[in-house]
């Protein structure tokens, strides 16, 4: 864990420029002689060690959005700058070096798991592809990492359809914050989760964040999840960034209508008087 | 007491190549004429065979070990499939999770509207209207889900609708029967939040409206707190906590309700960290013994392992399967 | 960290607890295809085949008889006792032959599939996920040979390079590859949507260990069961081609040769014909019926549990 521990020495003062920037993404799909604009100008900054939120509908194109700023698809125009870094000029093997740095947990972890693979593999296979790490120490690395998701070390052998959706979402973030990365993006990694398994896997995130002192990028289609977790939120629709603001501004008083209509079409829970 | 519905001590196990899994644990439900009904739990607990079983459609190797459903003094799980076919769709018809699965994408949404209310017709042994009155049925059916420009949907293939369209549509037909009652599996959780409250809203209008009786199944409680009067909580194949919303959502008793309203973000984002229950569900088929809850239960003592808990009132319509309930 | 790796590391788990969800699994797979009449008949078939491939000539009653052994004196002799199945026109003992041909079949089928599946699975995973013009060009090619029949282009091969059974392998081989290409591309190509491919390329790992680890592994099912299937298609297809005189020259004992000599002393001398006629349709059905089980096992879709 020492090798995880090393990152809560810092650099980052408060001051500092932001840890991720996307100036004009858009990203335009051709599908049947028609042009579709997923995401039409999107401007955003991740400021270091705090949580940006990006909240929206289906087909908002908040998770186009999470996939070009990992380069898992490519922007039709914009850029896109990590750590003072120009990432949509890099390609091959600068790419693969940065990616180090940036990791993403997907919303569905039944999926995000190769069946084939034990949770054994599947956790040491960061280490397998970016780094030198192997043998003992690669399985010191991963039992480490097991112990930090709180699973017990036998569960090296299983197989992700023995796991519940939970213990699967956790070994996806184990997976992602393996190489310990700078970035984290989390594309609605609770939405395919029950309700008390998404509080265990936000309670995990937020104390993740603080002990590997991360920074996150989370899309999410919940808006009680993103007021609880968010330090910034944009609010995306059709593409477009709707409002952005600090949560508490955007969520208190609203000043688009989409954004008012949003947050008062969630259901309310008579409050608990106890 | 002439509930409508009435499960009593419904236990239900599915055979598997790994064992046994004792989905339901002794189901005890009472629903009246008008009322509306949320059962509300986490995957695996057991809400969908449950309301799948009061429809007649429940796995198909399920076997019944003991209790009853009865509905408007018909015990269901008696029925021979052809009786079930004056009953389903007729007397209780659902809606489900992802409409776009239970309509035909070759067929236009009018000529599947028409198919249905023909089909009624003829499972109750009706000579059917002449075909301009059924095509004015489907005008009112789906007048009667708030579409207005029916015309334009009546002609529409179901991959032109939107989601919110296509479960307006499917509520309609569960409509044409002209049903008692109405199951609704997961009815908004595939659907945009500004979507989920407008097919809330409908719903709430047709039980006004129609009288019509409705079990709601979800795992969000806030859909459910939107549209039932009353709450079931389960848990692991068992029904932990029982009475009105009001009650439940803001006097829970049973430890595992508490454990899960406070699980729940809140939208109005007022300094109340999050608490989770700690474990996973249990396995159903070797379920924890006494009280299916214990494993996890942060008041769970000795008795908790030994003995199943009674259920019990503890106020007006509220009733609590726990042996160390919350005051 | 050093205290609580060393508090983990007393405990050595055993091979049955590490494996405990692949001996389950097993479990189950046994469990499915021993409760299907038709899929252990398949296995049986087959069993029974490599029996016999392997262990022949030790079976044979009359080993000398496949190796061109002339016996005048017992020419076309009924099916009885001492010749279960009948003799040749040269006096051989048909049921020898028979036995000794199963692995030249074995040989033939092995040969067959494994070179169609060694070029064709490589082709379609490379097709399916780098798509575009590799994709384009690969794809082509496939289908150009696809819409030839693939017994007549066959046949024309071996035209082409003389007739006899290496030359007959080699043909079938050439012509066996497309299909692989065709069902591997169609399954890579869902298998590289799905995200744990995706997660894998967000890790940056290189191309070449996404198919290794990601889209090869997921891919095995369908092959096993199509070059389990293929086995029996591969023998025919042989047996034809030996039947018409391009395959096996007599006296090597091979199925389709034996018949092809056989017909010109139909209908009398029957058995002649229809012994390692049976041979082959048997083969055929074992491995079809292996096949049939093996997708019904290992194909969760098929499977309702």
């Amino acid at each position: 864990m020492s090798s995880l521990a090393t990152m809560l020495s810092t650099e980052t003062g408060p001051e500092a420029e932001p840890l991720l920037s996307a100036r004009d993404l858009t990203k335009v799909f051709h599908t049947g002689g028609q042009d579709f604009r997923a995401v039409d100008g999107v401007s955003l900054d991740v400021k270091p060690g705090k949580v940006l939120g990006i909240v929206g509908e289906s087909g908002s194109g908040k998770s186009t959005v999470a996939r070009m700023v990992m380069r898992l698809i490519e922007p039709s125009s914009g850029q896109i700058m990590f750590e003072g870094e120009n990432l949509t000029a890099k390609s091959g093997e600068a790419l693969r070096q940065t990616r180090r740095h940036m990791q993403i947990v997907f919303q569905n972890p039944h999926s995000a798991l190769n069946p084939r693979d034990t949770i054994g593999s599947a956790i040491a296979e960061p280490f397998l592809v970016q780094t030198r790490i192997r043998g003992a120490e690669l399985e010191r690395r991963v039992e480490a990492l097991l112990d930090i998701i709180s699973l017990p070390k036998a569960f090296k052998y299983r197989y992700p359809h023995e796991l519940s959706g939970g213990q699967k979402q956790r070994v996806c973030i184990a997976r992602a914050v393996a190489l310990e990365p700078r970035l984290l993006v989390l594309d609605e990694p609770t939405s395919a989760l029950d309700v008390s398994v998404q509080a265990q896997i936000l309670m995990f995130l937020q104390d993740l964040r603080v002990r590997l002192n991360l920074t996150y990028l989370f899309i999410s289609h919940n808006l009680a999840v993103v007021r609880h977790l968010c330090d910034d939120v944009i609010v995306m629709s059709k593409g477009r960034i709707v409002e952005s603001g600090s949560t508490d501004a955007v969520f208190k008083s609203p000043r688009e209508a989409y954004t008012r209509k949003l947050i008062d079409s969630v259901p309310r829970i008579p409050r608990l008087c106890v | 007491m002439t509930a409508l519905l009435n499960i009593d001590n419904y236990r239900l196990d599915i055979p598997t190549f790994d064992g046994v899994l004792k989905v339901l644990d002794g189901i005890d439900i009472a629903l009246e004429q008008g009322d509306t009904l949320g059962i509300v739990g986490e995957s695996g607990c057991g809400k969908t065979v449950l309301a799948r079983s009061i429809m007649g459609i429940g796995p198909r190797n399920a076997r019944r070990v003991s209790g009853h459903i009865v509905f408007d003094s018909t015990a269901l799980d008696e029925l021979s499939e052809a009786d079930w076919r004056r009953v389903r769709g007729v007397k209780i018809s659902m809606i489900f999770q992802d409409p776009m699965t239970y309509l035909n994408p070759l067929l236009t949404i009018g000529r599947q509207l028409f198919d249905v209310i023909t089909a009624h017709y003829r499972a109750q042994g009706k000579p059917a209207p002449a075909k301009t009155d059924r095509l004015a049925r489907c005008v009112r059916l789906l007048e009667q889900v708030q579409i207005a420009d029916t015309q334009r949907v009546l002609k529409s293939y179901p991959h032109q609708l939107s989601g919110g369209m296509r479960q307006r549509i499917l509520i309609a037909m569960a409509l044409a029967g002209e049903p008692k009652l109405l199951i609704a599996d997961e009815p908004t959780t595939a659907l945009d939040v500004t979507i989920q409250a407008e097919i809330l809203k409908l719903l709430r209008g047709l039980v006004d409206r129609l009288g019509l009786t409705v079990v709601m199944i979800s795992h969000d409680v806030g859909a459910i707190a939107a549209l039932s009067r009353r709450v079931a909580v389960m848990y692991a194949g068992t029904v932990v906590e029982q009475g009105t919303a009001k009650s439940i959502l803001t006097r829970p008793r049973h430890p595992y309700t508490r454990g899960l309203l406070a699980a729940l973000p809140d939208i109005e984002g007022d300094a109340q960290p999050l608490e989770a229950i700690p474990g996973t569900i249990p396995n159903l088929i070797n379920p924890p013994s006494g009280c299916r809850f214990h494993p996890r239960c942060p008041r769970a003592t000795a008795i908790c392992r030994q003995e199943k808990p009674e259920t019990r009132s503890v106020g007006a319509d509220h009733v609590v399967a726990c042996h160390h309930a919350f005051d | 960290m050093s205290a609580e790796l060393q508090s983990t590391a007393v405990h050595v788990p055993t091979f049955r607890e590490r494996h405990a969800s692949t001996i389950r699994q097993w479990r189950l797979y046994v469990h499915l295809f021993t409760g299907s009449f038709s899929s252990m008949l398949g296995l049986a078939l087959v069993l029974l085949f490599l029996i016999l491939a392997a262990f022949g000539p030790m079976l044979a009653p009359y080993p000398e008889d496949t190796m061109g052994a002339v016996k005048l004196g017992q020419r076309l002799l009924a099916p009885s006792l001492a010749h279960p199945f009948g003799t040749d026109e040269m006096g051989a003992d048909i049921l020898s032959r028979v036995i000794v041909g199963a692995r030249t079949s074995l040989w033939i089928g092995l040969v067959i599939t494994g070179i169609g599946a060694g070029i064709g699975v490589p082709l379609g995973i490379i097709a399916g996920y780098k798509g575009g013009f590799v994709r384009a060009a690969i794809m082509r090619v496939t289908e150009l040979f696809l819409a030839v029949p693939g017994l007549a282009l066959a046949l024309a091969i071996v035209a082409a390079l003389g007739p006899g059974i290496t030359n007959c392998v080699i043909a079938l081989a050439i012509v066996w590859w497309p299909g692989y290409v065709r069902l591997v591309e169609a399954k890579t190509l869902s298998i590289k949507e799905e995200l744990h491919v995706e997660a894998a390329r967000a890790l940056g790992a290189k191309t070449p260990w996404i198919l290794r680890k990601h889209i090869l592994p997921n891919c095995m099912t369908p092959i096993v069961v199509k070059a389990s299937m293929d086995m029996g298609m591969a023998i025919l297809s042989a047996a034809s081609l030996g039947f018409i005189g391009l395959g096996a020259k007599p006296p090597h004992p091979e199925w389709g040769a034996m018949i092809s000599v056989a017909r010109t002393y139909m209908p009398d001398w029957w058995w002649y014909s229809a012994f390692p006629g049976l041979a082959i349709f048997l083969t055929v059905l074992g491995f079809n019926l292996l096949g049939d089980g093996l997708r019904d096992i290992l194909d969760p879709r098929s499977r309702g549990r």
